[in-house]
C-alpha cells in the first residue's frame, strides 16, 4: 500500500509540470482530491488495515494530500496572476539610466567615421606646444604679420628653464611638421583637438574651441582630391548634397592657399542672413602644403606634394544643429547636453 | 580696406560695371563687399604690397577683367637750383634698405580744398593741411608712405629747442645759407627718446631705425614723423622722403612701443621699392600743382634697386597641382597679363620673371596659384582619393572612445569645461597638487582661467550648481588633457625642464543620499576597470580635500587615480547645497596597463550553488580583510564573493551589518548541499573567531 501511495505522489508531481491552464488544473484537482478521486479511494482502502498500520498509512496519506493541495494552490495563484495583470502604457514608465555624450564627441565620432572611410588616419596631439611648432615651422616667422591674425595665450615659464617659448596652440596645424617628421609619406591624417586664443568671448567667439586639421602627402593628393574630400565630407556630415566653393585665401603654410565655402544650408544658395546674401558660408581654410613646411618636416618637396586643411568643429556643428551661441558648448548645462544623441 | 568707386574710376578707362568687377575680385583676388559706392576689400597680407592702393587695385582689376588701367602721368619740372645744396642723407644701418627724397622751395601751405579733405577723411586720416593731406593722398594712390619735413626747421634745429626754432623760423628764408644739413639714418641706442607727431614721448627700443639731425631724432622711420620739423601752415621749404625699412624691424618696434600707424601697417607687409620712388615724384608733382613752389633739381636715391626674380614653372607641376589641362600658350598669356616677363620657354617649362610690384611671387607654387585664380578656382574638379592609405586611429583616442562608452552606459553625462582653472582653485588643490608645478598662463583671458588644469574633477564641482535646478541626481564626467611642469629626475634637475600632458578621466556623482553615491562611485570604479581590463586595487586613504577617500592603484603600487567624498569646507567654498563624490583616473597609465588580449572563457558546464551570508561586525572592521578570509576558506570551489550590502544598524552604533553573496562551483561535477554546508560552517566559525562577527 505504501508503494502505491508513493507512486501517487510521483504521478501528481509529473502531471503538475504538464498543467498549462486552469481547466487542466481543475481536472487535476478532481482526479486527486475529488469526492471520487484517487486519494478518497486510497482512504477507503486504508480503513481496512490493522490499527498500527492504518495510523502510519493515514499520516502518509495526509502528507500526500497536503502536497497535492499545495500544488493546486500554487498553480491557482499562477494562473490567476496571468489572467489579471493589466498595465496602463500611458504610465510614464521607468527609463533605464543612460548617459549622454557631449555634442562635440557625438559629432567627432561621425566626422571620424567619414574621414576614416576616405582613408584618413586619426592622430592625437598635445595642446601645449612650442613657438616653433605653432608658427615658425609653418612658415610664420615672428616678424610675419600673419602672427597678428591669432592672438596667442602663452605659458608662463618663468620658474622653469625651458628654452623654447611654450604656448597653448592657436591652431591644430601646429602638429603638421611634427607628424611629418615621425611619418613617411604616403599618408592622409586628421588631427582633431582643442585650440586656444587670447580673445574676448561672444556668441560666435570663444577663447577655447575645437579644430580639425587635415594633412595628406601622397601621389594625387592635389587640389582636385581636396575638393572631392570636402564635397564628400560635408555632404555626409550635413546629410544633404552640398556645393563646395574654393576662393582665394592666404595662409603662410600653404601655397596655393584657399578659402573653402559651403553652399548655404539655410537658403539653398538664394541668399539669407546667415550667408550674408552670398549663398555661401565660409567653413575652412586649405591649400597645397608649402614646400618650406614639407622641408621642415623632413620631406623632399621636389618629390612630394600634398594638401592641408583646417576648420572649426564648433562652427560646422553650430550650422548643423542651428546653435546660435558658441558658449553653449562650454556651458555644462545638462539641459543642452541631454538633447543630442 | 575701403575704396570709393569715384576714386577708382580715375585709374580705369571705359564704362565699368562695378558690380561685375567686384564679383570677379571676390572669385579671383580677395573678399570684396560692394554697396554701390564703396568696395570694402579684405586684402590678404601677401597681396597688401601690390594691391592696397588705388593704382594697385586698378591694376589688379585690369588683370582679371577686360578693363584697362590708366595710371597717372607724372611730369616733373625741376628748377635749376640743386637739391644737394640743401640736404645730405647718410644711411648708417643695413635695416634701411632704400631712401628716396626730393626738396621743394617756396611752397604755399594752406587748408585743404574740400575734395581733398573728404578724400583723406574717407581713407581714415584727419585732414591737417594741404601738404600733409597730399602726402596721405599719394600714399593711398601708390601704397607707399611718404613724409614731409619743414626744411627750415631742420636747418636750425641742431642748436635750439623746438619752441625757439618755431619763433626764429619766420626770419629764415635765405636759402642755401650757411650750415650744411646732414640727416643720418641709424639705429637708436639705449635710452633714446623720441617725441612723435602725436605729442607722445616714447623711449625707443635699441635698434629702432631713426633719422638724426645733428644729435636730435627727427623721425622714427616707417612708423611716425617727429614733432621737430613738422609741417605747419607757415612752412615754405620742404624735404619729401620715402624710405624703406626692413619689415621685421618696423613690426618689432611698433609692437614694443604700441604705436601702429597706416604707414607701419604697410611697412610690415612690405612695399615695392619702385612705389616709394614713384610716390616722391608724384607728391612733388601734386604739391606743385596745388601749392606752387619750385622743385629743386635732383633726387636722393639711396640703396639698391631690387633685381627681378627668375622662377621656373614646370607644366607637369601645374597639372599635378590643379588638374588643369592648359596649353603653354594659355599659361603664357596669363603671366603676360599679370605683367611677368617670359625669359625662356621649352616644352617642359617657362622661365618667368614676375613684375617688381608683386612681392608675393617668389616660388613656383606662387605662380601656380596665379594660374588657378585667373583660370578660376571654380574650374577645379573634384575627385576622391585615387591612391590608398590605410586608416588607423591613435590608441589614446580609441581608449577615450571606450572610456566614454562605458561611462555613458553607466548613466553619466559628458560635460565640456574650459581647460583652465583659476588662482583660487589652485589654492584649494594645494594639499594634493604642488602649485609650483602648475602651468600658468602668462596672459590669461581672466583670473578664472589663469592655470591650465592639473586635474579634471575641479571644474566638474563647478558644474553642479548650474544643474541642480533641474536635476536631483547628477552624474557627470569629462575626459581631457591635464598638464604640469616636471623635472628630469634622470638628469637630477633642480628646476623644471618640461611640461607633461596627460589624458585624464574625471567624474562626479551627486545623489540625495550620501551612502548611495559612495556605493555607486565605488561600483563604477570596479565596473570600469573590469570592462577596461585592468586589475586595479582600491585602498582606503586619507586625501585631505576629502572626508572619505580611496586610492586606486595597480599591482606594482603605481597610482592610477583616486575617489572621494568632497569635504564640507570645499563644498561650502563652491557653494554646493549637496554632497558630491568625485573621482579621477590617469588614462595614460590605463593605456599602458590594459589587457590587450581577451581570450574566450568557456561557459560553466555544471550548476552553481549560491549562499548568502550576513554578518554583524565591529564598525572598524576592514571589509577587504573579511573578504579575503572568505576567499581563502572557500578554496577553489568558491567562484566569487560579492559584497552586496553594508549598513549601519540604528540600535548598534559601534557595529555594521555586511552581507556577501558566495558562488560555489566545481569544474567537473554538480556540487551537493552537504559539501557546501561544511565549507559555510568553516567560514562562519573563522569569521566569528577572527573578526568577532555575529552571523545572522
Amino acid at each position: 500500500m505504501k508503494e502505491q501511495l508513493e507512486r501517487i505522489l510521483i504521478e501528481a508531481n509529473q502531471i503538475r509540470d504538464r498543467i498549462k491552464n486552469s481547466h487542466e488544473l481543475e481536472d487535476f484537482r478532481v482526479k486527486f482530491l475529488g469526492r471520487k478521486g484517487i486519494l478518497k479511494d486510497c482512504l477507503d482502502k486504508i480503513v481496512e488495515f490493522e490499527e498500527e498500520e492504518r495510523k502510519n498509512l493515514g499520516k502518509y496519506l495526509n502528507f500526500i494530500k497536503n502536497e497535492v493541495e499545495k500544488i493546486v494552490e500554487d498553480l491557482e495563484i499562477k494562473f490567476k496572476e496571468i489572467k489579471t495583470t493589466k498595465f496602463d502604457f500611458r504610465h510614464p514608465g521607468k527609463k533605464p539610466l543612460i548617459g549622454n555624450l557631449h555634442l562635440i564627441s557625438i559629432s567627432f565620432e561621425k566626422i571620424k567615421k567619414i574621414f576614416m572611410g576616405l582613408g584618413f588616419s586619426v592622430a592625437d596631439s598635445s595642446e601645449i606646444v612650442n613657438e616653433y611648432e605653432c608658427f615658425d615651422s609653418l612658415n610664420i616667422p615672428s616678424s610675419h604679420p600673419a602672427r597678428d591674425l591669432q592672438d596667442t595665450l602663452w605659458v608662463d615659464s618663468s620658474n622653469s628653464r625651458l628654452k623654447n617659448n611654450l604656448l597653448f596652440r592657436t591652431q591644430t596645424s601646429a602638429h603638421q611638421v611634427k607628424f611629418m617628421k615621425e611619418n613617411k609619406p604616403p599618408f592622409r591624417i586628421i588631427i582633431p583637438g582643442k585650440v586656444f586664443r587670447q580673445e574676448a568671448t561672444d556668441r560666435s567667439h570663444d577663447f577655447e574651441f575645437h579644430q580639425l586639421e587635415g594633412l595628406a602627402v601622397a601621389e594625387n593628393a592635389n587640389l582636385t582630391e581636396l575638393k572631392g574630400i570636402f564635397e564628400k565630407f560635408f555632404s555626409e556630415f550635413f546629410e544633404e548634397k552640398l556645393k563646395v566653393r574654393f576662393r582665394p585665401g592666404y595662409f603662410p603654410f600653404v601655397e596655393p592657399g584657399l578659402e573653402v565655402d559651403l553652399g548655404c544650408l539655410f537658403c539653398a544658395g538664394k541668399g539669407c542672413l546667415t550667408c550674408k546674401n552670398s549663398g555661401f558660408i565660409e567653413v575652412a581654410g586649405a591649400g597645397m602644403v608649402h614646400p618650406v613646411v614639407l622641408e621642415n618636416g623632413g620631406i623632399n618637396s621636389k618629390e612630394n606634394y600634398g594638401y592641408a586643411f583646417g576648420f572649426g568643429l564648433n562652427r560646422i556643428i553650430m550650422l548643423k544643429y542651428k546653435i546660435d551661441d558658441i558658449r553653449l558648448f562650454h556651458s555644462s548645462d545638462l539641459r543642452f547636453i541631454k538633447q543630442f544623441n | 580696406m575701403k575704396f570709393r568707386i569715384k576714386d577708382l574710376k580715375n585709374y580705369i578707362s571705359g564704362e565699368v560695371n562695378w558690380k561685375k568687377v567686384t564679383e570677379e575680385l571676390n572669385v579671383k583676388s580677395y573678399e570684396t563687399i560692394f554697396d554701390g559706392k564703396v568696395c570694402d576689400i579684405e586684402i590678404m597680407p601677401n597681396r597688401y604690397p601690390d594691391s592696397a592702393s588705388l593704382i594697385g587695385l586698378s591694376r589688379e582689376i585690369s588683370v582679371i577683367t577686360k578693363f584697362s588701367q590708366t595710371p597717372p602721368q607724372i611730369k616733373i619740372k625741376e628748377s635749376k637750383i640743386n637739391l644737394f645744396k640743401f640736404v645730405k642723407v647718410k644711411v648708417q644701418t643695413s635695416k634701411c634698405l632704400n631712401y628716396f627724397g626730393r626738396v621743394m622751395l617756396d611752397v604755399k601751405n594752406q587748408k585743404s580744398p574740400q575734395w581733398l579733405k573728404e578724400f583723406v577723411e574717407f581713407y581714415g586720416f584727419n585732414s591737417v593741411d594741404l601738404l600733409v593731406d597730399l602726402s596721405n593722398f599719394a600714399m593711398i594712390e601708390y601704397g607707399a608712405p611718404a613724409h614731409i619735413f619743414d626744411l627750415d626747421m631742420l636747418r636750425v634745429s641742431s642748436l635750439q629747442s623746438p619752441q625757439s626754432v618755431r619763433s626764429q623760423a619766420k626770419g629764415l628764408s635765405a636759402l642755401g645759407g650757411s650750415g650744411e644739413l646732414i640727416l643720418i639714418i641709424r639705429e637708436s641706442k639705449e635710452g633714446e627718446v623720441f617725441q612723435s607727431l602725436s605729442g607722445k614721448k616714447v623711449e625707443l627700443p635699441v635698434g629702432s631705425v631713426v633719422i638724426e639731425n645733428n644729435g636730435k631724432i627727427i623721425d622714427l622711420v616707417g612708423i611716425q614723423g617727429g614733432e621737430l620739423a613738422k609741417i605747419t601752415l607757415k612752412t615754405k621749404n620742404i624735404l619729401i622722403q620715402a624710405p624703406i625699412v626692413e619689415s621685421s624691424s618696423i613690426r618689432a618696434v611698433s609692437k614694443k612701443i604700441d604705436l601702429k600707424t597706416d604707414a607701419s601697417h604697410r611697412f610690415e607687409r612690405g612695399i615695392p621699392v619702385m612705389n616709394s620712388s614713384l610716390v616722391v615724384d608724384e607728391l612733388v608733382n601734386l604739391i606743385q600743382k596745388t601749392a606752387g613752389g619750385k622743385i629743386t633739381s635732383g633726387k636722393i636715391e639711396l640703396g639698391e634697386m631690387p633685381k627681378p626674380l627668375n622662377i621656373f614653372l614646370h607644366f607637369n607641376k601645374v597639372k599635378e597641382y590643379s588638374g588643369f589641362d592648359l596649353s603653354s600658350k594659355q599659361i603664357e598669356a596669363i603671366f603676360k597679363k599679370i605683367g611677368c616677363k617670359i625669359i625662356k620657354q621649352t616644352n617642359a617649362y617657362l622661365y618667368i620673371s614676375p613684375p617688381l610690384w608683386r612681392l608675393d611671387l617668389k616660388i613656383e607654387e606662387d605662380l601656380i596659384e596665379e594660374i588657378i585664380r585667373i583660370e578660376g578656382w571654380d574650374k577645379i574638379k573634384n575627385e576622391l582619393p585615387a591612391t590608398r592609405t590605410f586608416p588607423k586611429e591613435d590608441e589614446t583616442l580609441v581608449l577615450d572612445d571606450l572610456v566614454k562608452k562605458i561611462i555613458t552606459a553607466s548613466g553619466f553625462d559628458e560635460v565640456l569645461n574650459y581647460s583652465f582653472i583659476g588662482d583660487e582653485d589652485l589654492v584649494n588643490l594645494e594639499k594634493i597638487f604642488n602649485a609650483q608645478e602648475a602651468v600658468r598662463v602668462l596672459n590669461p583671458v581672466s583670473s578664472k582661467y589663469s592655470v591650465f588644469r592639473p586635474v579634471i574633477f575641479l571644474n566638474l564641482i563647478k558644474n553642479v550648481k548650474i544643474n541642480t535646478h533641474s536635476n536631483r541626481e547628477i552624474r557627470i564626467f569629462e575626459t581631457g588633457h591635464c598638464a604640469k611642469f616636471v623635472k628630469n629626475n634622470a638628469k637630477n634637475d633642480k628646476s623644471f625642464s618640461a611640461i607633461i600632458e596627460n589624458q585624464k578621466l574625471g567624474f562626479l556623482i551627486s545623489l540625495p543620499d550620501t551612502k548611495d553615491m559612495l556605493l555607486e562611485a565605488n561600483g563604477l570604479i570596479k565596473l570600469f576597470f573590469e570592462k577596461i581590463g585592468i586589475d586595479a586595487h582600491i585602498k582606503n586613504s586619507h586625501i585631505d580635500i576629502f572626508e572619505s577617500s580611496a586610492d586606486i592603484h595597480l599591482d606594482g603600487e603605481t597610482a592610477i587615480g583616486f575617489v572621494g567624498l568632497l569635504n564640507n569646507e570645499l563644498s561650502n567654498f563652491y557653494n554646493l547645497d549637496q554632497r558630491v563624490v568625485v573621482g579621477e583616473f590617469d588614462l595614460g597609465i590605463v593605456l599602458e596597463n590594459m589587457r590587450r588580449e581577451s581570450a574566450y572563457k568557456p561557459i560553466p558546464e555544471f550548476p552553481s550553488i549560491i549562499r548568502d551570508v550576513s554578518l554583524i561586525v565591529p564598525e572598524i572592521s576592514q571589509i577587504d580583510h573579511i573578504e579575503s578570509e572568505i576567499q581563502f576558506l572557500g578554496g577553489e570551489m568558491l567562484e566569487g564573493v560579492n559584497l552586496f550590502d553594508v549598513y549601519q544598524p540604528e540600535d548598534m552604533p559601534d557595529k555594521k551589518s555586511i552581507a556577501f553573496r558566495l558562488v560555489f562551483r566545481a569544474k567537473d561535477r554538480s556540487l551537493t548541499d552537504d559539501e557546501i554546508n561544511k565549507i559555510m560552517q568553516k567560514i562562519a566559525h573563522s569569521l566569528m573567531d577572527k573578526f568577532g562577527a555575529g552571523i545572522r
